[in-house]
């Protein structure tokens, strides 16, 4: 069989190296190119495993595993397996990186500060990424996780706004240290359950769930294992989401970051740490999550409404969305922790495990509908900033009469984004809602008010910069070109695709959903 | 596919603007865009040189409105321009002949009416027995619905094509047009929440992008009552979106307890298994209504309407008048079993308030206001009041519904008609105008027949279902709401022949002031008749202003409405002497307005600038201050609340995240100084503490060794 | 008094000293590259009065101890050794001197913090 999956992961890297050895003339071609095709390949994984079962956990649709390190010391048994494998949770966000990094690409065409460097930056960043979603052991996909953190260091820094240092710094802390503390939690976890195997199929099954019941004495209480394991490899993907109150790295990293950076940061790499809580959290320690699901659903919402308000009052485009993504991440953790909760707050009609599966899957849409919106709504920025050299929301005014297409494209974005039926971002939202609310009711309603307020200011934002008189600043503007244009454009065909037919997408995340449902409920929701 | 059942094709519907709006979109418009002159490149200021060089090949486009404003008069439309509005309205034309055809076959069929059509369409997705699925649900109220939005919206199309000639958006005027037809079609059809709320939702988009079709205008001069489209459109789709909020969380929990969107097995809950108490469909379904109070522009959601008026007049008439704000009318009709049976009767007082109290509470303000859209736009609202008191104190929906359908026909007539007058004099203060009946013979007419309507004179067709109205609330024993609304009725002929009378006659006006001769028009230039397709739709809707009301004798309306449910026959409305009283408040009204604007023998300063009411009038004026009520609470208080969320990032969590930062450095700093550099030094330490360590042990050993 | 192997000891951990003390306290690098050769002296000089003193001497298994001559190597070792590094750290000095024109080690800070 043919490793195609290691190839999709590999190629980035192979692309980077080869990068480097071409001239600089040629590093914009050979990356749009090298992008292209590993964008093109991971579609062939999709649409060549279409007609097959679309795999879970235990039964990944397509699996590449190798003895990797294999060591006895003493009692203990250390082992890690190079193990790939991909199934719904994880295709959809293999394509979109493989989509956006083509796209960051295409969008980076004008940078010329070393750009051989750049581009190969960019491929190591989306080699990183390609690892974390398709690695099947624990300690590999420890080990991607952090590879993504020096191309993202030195893209912040190098290539970002004016305090890019500061922010690429703050970046890197806030990330390490919950990665240091993911990492404890990770051995804890390994070392629970049997120490014999990291990957994800042994990990996720009730036998090792069952192991990790019981209690540690903790400052002369007793705590439940789960929960201390939950919470040890919550942090990293806390950081990453960004959950509050550990979010404030986002708003810099975004605001300096490059657009392109920008797109690939809020488009999957915030996913990696969305990814993290379902896969890993939900899906390993179900009884960590179900216990903390309450408090959960407390901080989505206060991450959905703190988001929002934060964005209500920003000057800074750019700072805007980036609060924007915020508040939109909530929605994941409000679905996760509703999918998690020991019980129904309101007597349902229905099967309870249906709305469970409701929930959790609108998260996992929210996961893939937020990068593409999102990734837009920063693309966007970036055409407007490469013209006018600023961000700021107040500075502009009328310039829809200049920039007519990009005006139509931003408003699709920023409707996308305010959950407007037809668009992508209303089917996960609904999704999610319709779920988590036979579950955390209160916490549902108060996100669900983050609606009205994204409505808010991501219309006022448009009212400001691109509606009323032409501030004859900007008279001299001219509109979006074709090369500008085409991210957006491929962007809103598939947030248009997936408003109005969303049934693929479904058909691919619904299976691997519903079997990690029922591993967690026969190991944790039914105690 | 069966053509001899229409109603099998009510899919088609949607899909025929839907078709037309893809088709013109990609299309007509993009060749009309291609065609324009382009205009010649600007050279960008100093230091942006090397990028206009990045990006060379953009076409310079055709600037839209910079001048803001008004619509073109006298420039000339683009051939492909024409053609996007002719596949507009012929695509309206096809679905407005289906939607008769559906109508006609309901009719006589009351199994049909009661039961109605179900057509599945395609599925979203499902989890075990919940499903969400793009169905459609066509019964008679879908039918009556339909006949609604696709007839009005048709005569508004035609009437378009006069009225934004020459318009530099007018291609992208009749693609919003279709796409607002396409979605208030989605949201009649639906047969589920799901389905409902997208067309909910997009007609709230189709609003917002045609009240801001002006989107490079400049604001209005300071003391001018016309609103600005900017601002009008974002007030308008937050402020909905506020009702929304509500109207989610209503579905949300009719959703847990049910598990079903559809309306249907809502609408019988007792043959569904269900865990949800009376309490709890109560809470529902007032938070369902919260969504039809933004939509349908209630107190206290009902700020959005009168800005709403910024957009170009027919859309005013299309959506902002005749059928989206009559979206929330139709929800809660669609679901007035669980309103009426399911819920408790709180529910349904909620809604009786709020519409009584909307339909005063907006009346009072349309006596002050001098703008002619202003005034249309509060009594649109009194009118939705009205609906909603209709649907709250009767048995079926069939009230409420019936004055939403005549009210269709004769506001969208009166928009129009000021439409007209706007495009004949370039203004839309009433006090620019007077005596306009000699040059708009047509639009002064057929809006006289309009008013009547309105007023409830009979046999106009406001006057049976308004009269419908408020013979169901007094024998159905709320006397309140009928002594609310009557007192409106009178409010609603006075405001609506005062502005009659200031627009088309006035003092010395033939026919005793009602039929102006131009002796005491107080604008500019010359007023013209507008063109015959502007004229058409005025005529057509003047016809159907007069004839709608007679579909509710013998039942009629009602019957079909029901599926024949009513039995208590309402063969004539005058043998009840309430109708006499109030036929004679609508009157009064009328005399009243006369006595003020048309004969002029009672001045108005009588009551502006008399010190008692002065302080009313003022208030009346202003709009009850609510919009600066709002502006405080949402400066002070959402955005007040966000800055404090801001500042906490920026000090709390960024103070403890660079504070230990700091900390680290600062500890690092002070102990870095130990680190001299000197090998000598360390040597010394090293040696140092060896000795100390040998001292130590010395010590230790002769002390264990003792 | 007897000559034994108490007098060498003492002798080398006074030479220790001496060199050490210098090696701290001198600002002058070839100063101090001399104290390091006295330290490295003493230290060969307690290695063989250790290594004299075994001589004849058997371990637990019967093994001859001296007979090894395990600490003269490790001196000749040291005095090698010495040597280089002296040749080293002159060269070093000298090219110091050459470009800074001193060699107090005090100035010589070009990569202290």
């Amino acid at each position: 069989m043919f490793p195609l999956l290691s190839t999709i992961v590999f190629a980035p890297l192979v692309g980077a190296v080869l990068i480097l050895a071409l001239p600089e003339r040629v590093s914009r071609q050979a990356a749009a190119a090298i992008t292209l095709i590993i964008f093109a390949l991971t579609l062939a994984l999709y649409f060549g495993l279409q007609g097959q079962s679309t795999g879970t956990v235990a039964n990944p649709v397509w699996k590449e595993s190798l003895p990797w390190i294999n060591i006895h010391l003493g009692n203990v048994h250390f082992r890690i397996d190079y193990a790939l494998g991909t199934d719904g949770l994880s295709m959809p966000m293999l394509i979109l990186n493989g989509l956006l990094s083509f796209l960051a690409v295409v969008s980076s065409w004008h940078i010329e500060k070393r750009i051989k460097f750049y581009m190969a930056l960019l491929l190591l960043l989306e080699f990183g990424v390609m690892g974390v979603f398709a690695a099947f052991d624990l300690f590999l996909f420890f080990l991607f996780w952090e590879v993504e953190l020096i191309p993202m260091f030195l893209l912040i820094g190098i290539w970002g706004g004016a305090r890019r240092e500061y922010a690429a710094w703050k970046f890197l802390i806030f990330t390490f240290v919950g990665s240091a503390i993911t990492l404890a939690g990770i051995f804890f976890l390994y070392f629970q359950t049997g120490g014999a195997s990291a990957r994800f199929e042994d990990l996720a099954t009730p036998a090792a769930h069952a192991m990790l019941d019981g209690s540690l004495p903790i400052f002369g209480g007793a705590i439940p294992t789960a929960l201390v394991i939950f919470l040890l490899l919550f942090a990293a993907f806390a950081v990453k989401l960004p959950m509050w109150p550990v979010h404030t790295w986002l708003p810099d990293a975004h605001t300096e970051a490059p657009t392109a950076v920008s797109v690939l940061l809020a488009g999957v790499l915030l996913k990696m740490g969305a990814y993290g809580i379902i896969r890993i959290c939900f899906g390993f320690v179900p009884q960590g999550v179900t216990l903390a699901a309450t408090v959960l659903g407390i901080f989505a919402a206060i991450n959905v409404i703190w988001g929002a308000g934060a964005s209500m009052v920003q000057q800074d485009m750019k700072k805007m969305i980036a609060y924007a993504s915020v508040s939109h991440m909530g929605y994941i953790i409000l679905g996760v922790a509703a999918a998690a909760a020991a019980s129904t707050q309101i007597a349902t009609q229905g099967d309870v495990s249906a709305f469970r599966e409701a929930a959790l899957t609108g998260a996992a849409l929210q996961m893939f509908t937020h990068g593409t919106i999102t990734g837009m709504l920063f693309f966007c920025v970036g055409v407007l900033y490469d013209k006018a050299h600023i961000r700021d929301i107040d500075a502009f005014g009328g310039i829809a009469a200049k920039m007519p297409i990009l005006a139509v494209l931003y408003s699709v974005a920023c409707f996308a984004s305010l959950g407007l039926p037809a668009l992508s971002g209303f089917v996960a939202e609904y999704l999610t809602f319709t779920g988590s609310f036979a579950f955390l009711p209160v916490q549902t309603i108060i996100s669900a008010f983050g609606v009205v307020l994204t409505a808010g200011y991501l219309l006022w934002m448009l009212r400001r910069s691109f509606f009323g008189p032409l501030n004859i600043k900007w008279t001299w503007l001219t509109d979006a070109t074709p090369r500008q244009a085409f991210p957006l454009v491929v962007l809103a065909l598939i947030i248009l695709f997936i408003g109005v037919y969303p049934k693929p997408m479904m058909d691919l995340l619904a299976p691997s959903l519903h079997h990690l449902l029922q591993t967690v409920s026969a190991s944790a929701l039914t105690r | 596919m069966d053509f001899s059942k229409p109603v099998q094709l009510a899919w088609l519907v949607p899909v025929l603007p839907l078709v037309a709006l893809i088709l013109n979109f990609l299309v007509f418009r993009m060749i009309e865009v291609a065609g324009r002159p382009k205009a010649p490149a600007v050279a960008g200021p100093q230091g942006h040189d090397d990028h206009s060089a990045d990006a060379p090949a953009a076409p310079a486009p055709a600037d839209e409105h910079d001048s803001g404003g008004g619509h073109g008069h006298g420039g000339t439309t683009p051939f492909w321009a024409q053609v996007v509005s002719l596949v507009a309205l012929g695509a309206m034309v096809l679905a407005f002949a289906l939607s008769v055809a559906i109508a006609l076959e309901f009719n006589g069929d009351p199994g049909l009416q009661q039961r109605g059509v179900d057509l599945h369409l395609y599925e979203w997705f499902h989890f075990g027995s919940l499903t969400y699925n793009i169905d459609f649900h066509v019964d008679a109220l879908t039918a009556v619905m339909l006949i609604v939005v696709t007839g009005v919206s048709m005569l508004v199309h035609l009437y378009s094509i006069g009225y934004m000639a020459g318009d530099p958006g007018y291609s992208r005027f009749f693609i919003e047009l279709s796409l607002f037809t396409f979605s208030m079609l989605l949201l009649v059809l639906g047969a589920n929440f799901l389905v409902l709320f997208i067309g909910w939702e997009l007609v709230g988009l189709s609003s917002y992008l045609l009240i801001g079709f002006f989107f490079n205008a400049s604001p209005p001069p300071a003391g001018s009552e016309v609103p600005y489209p900017p601002p009008a459109q974002l007030k308008a789709f937050v402020t909905t979106r506020v009702g929304d909020f509500g109207f989610l969380i209503g579905i949300l929990i009719l959703w847990v307890t049910t598990g079903t969107f559809t309306f249907t097995n809502l609408n019988t809950l007792h043959d569904h298994p269900t865990t949800a108490t009376q309490a709890m469909v109560t809470i529902a379904m007032i938070l369902v209504f919260c969504g039809a109070v933004g939509k349908s522009a209630q107190f206290p959601l009902h700020v959005w309407l009168p800005d709403a008026m910024a957009g170009p007049t027919p859309v005013s008439a299309l959506i902002h008048a005749a059928t989206m704000v009559a979206a929330g009318v139709y929800l809660v009709a669609r679901l007035f079993p669980l309103y009426a049976e399911f819920a408790g009767p709180q529910s349904l007082m909620v809604v009786g308030g709020i519409g009584t109290f909307t339909a005063i509470f907006a009346a009072t303000i349309a006596l002050t206001q001098n703008d002619i859209k202003g005034v249309l736009a509060y009594s649109t609202i009194s009118q939705l009041g009205y609906m909603f008191a209709g649907l709250a104190v009767a048995e079926h929906n069939n009230v409420g519904i019936f004055h939403l359908f005549t009210h269709a026909f004769f506001k969208a007539l009166l928009f129009l008609g000021s439409g007209s007058v706007i495009h004949a004099i370039g203004a839309q203060d009433l006090r620019k105008m007077g005596g306009l009946a000699k040059w708009l013979p047509v639009t002064a007419g057929t809006f006289l027949i309009a008013n009547l309507a309105i007023s409830g004179i009979p046999p106009f067709s406001g006057f049976f279902s308004k009269d419908l109205i408020l013979e169901t609330a007094y024998t159905r024993g709320h006397y309140l709401i009928y002594g609310v609304l009557l007192f409106t009725a009178f409010l609603t002929a006075f405001y609506m022949f005062r502005l009659f009378f200031m627009a088309f006659g006035g003092r010395g006006s033939a026919w005793a002031g009602f039929w102006g001769n131009g002796q005491n028009y107080r604008g500019e230039g010359h007023p013209h008749e507008s063109p015959w397709v502007m004229t058409f739709p005025l005529i057509v809707l003047a016809f159907m202003s007069i004839v709608a009301g007679f579909f509710s004798l013998g039942n009629g309306f009602s019957q079909y409405l029901t599926g024949g449910a009513i039995v208590e026959p309402y063969q004539s409305p005058f043998v009840n002497p309430l109708t006499w009283i109030s036929v004679a408040a609508g009157l009064l009204g009328i005399a009243l307005a006369w006595g003020m604007y048309g004969l002029e023998v009672v001045s108005p300063k009588l009551f502006t600038e008399n010190p008692v009411t002065r302080p009313v009038y003022l208030l009346l004026k202003n709009h009850y201050y609510i919009d600066e009520l709002y502006g405080a609470g949402i400066k002070y208080g959402v955005l007040g609340i966000s800055k404090g969320f801001e500042l906490f990032d920026k000090y709390v969590i960024d103070g403890v995240a660079n504070g230990i930062g700091s900390l680290t450095r600062g500890i690092g700093k002070v102990t870095s100084r130990s680190e001299t550099g000197f090998v000598q030094n360390y040597g010394a330490a090293l040696f140092g503490g060896a000795l100390v360590l040998m001292i130590a042990l010395f010590v230790v050993v002769s002390a264990i060794g003792h | 008094m007897a000559v034994n192997l108490y007098s060498f000891l003492v002798l080398g951990a006074l030479l220790f000293a001496i060199g050490l003390f210098g090696a701290l306290s001198r600002r002058n690098a070839v100063s101090i590259l001399m104290s390091i050769e006295i330290m490295l002296n003493a230290v060969n000089i307690t290695l063989v009065a250790f290594a004299s003193a075994f001589i004849g001497k058997t371990d637990a298994a019967g093994q001859a101890v001296g007979a090894r001559l395990t600490g003269q190597i490790f001196a000749v070792f040291i005095i090698t050794v010495a040597a280089a590094e002296a040749a080293v750290a002159l060269a070093m000095i000298i090219a110091i001197y050459r470009r800074r024109s001193t060699i107090d080690v005090g100035e010589i800070n070009l990569m202290r913090w």
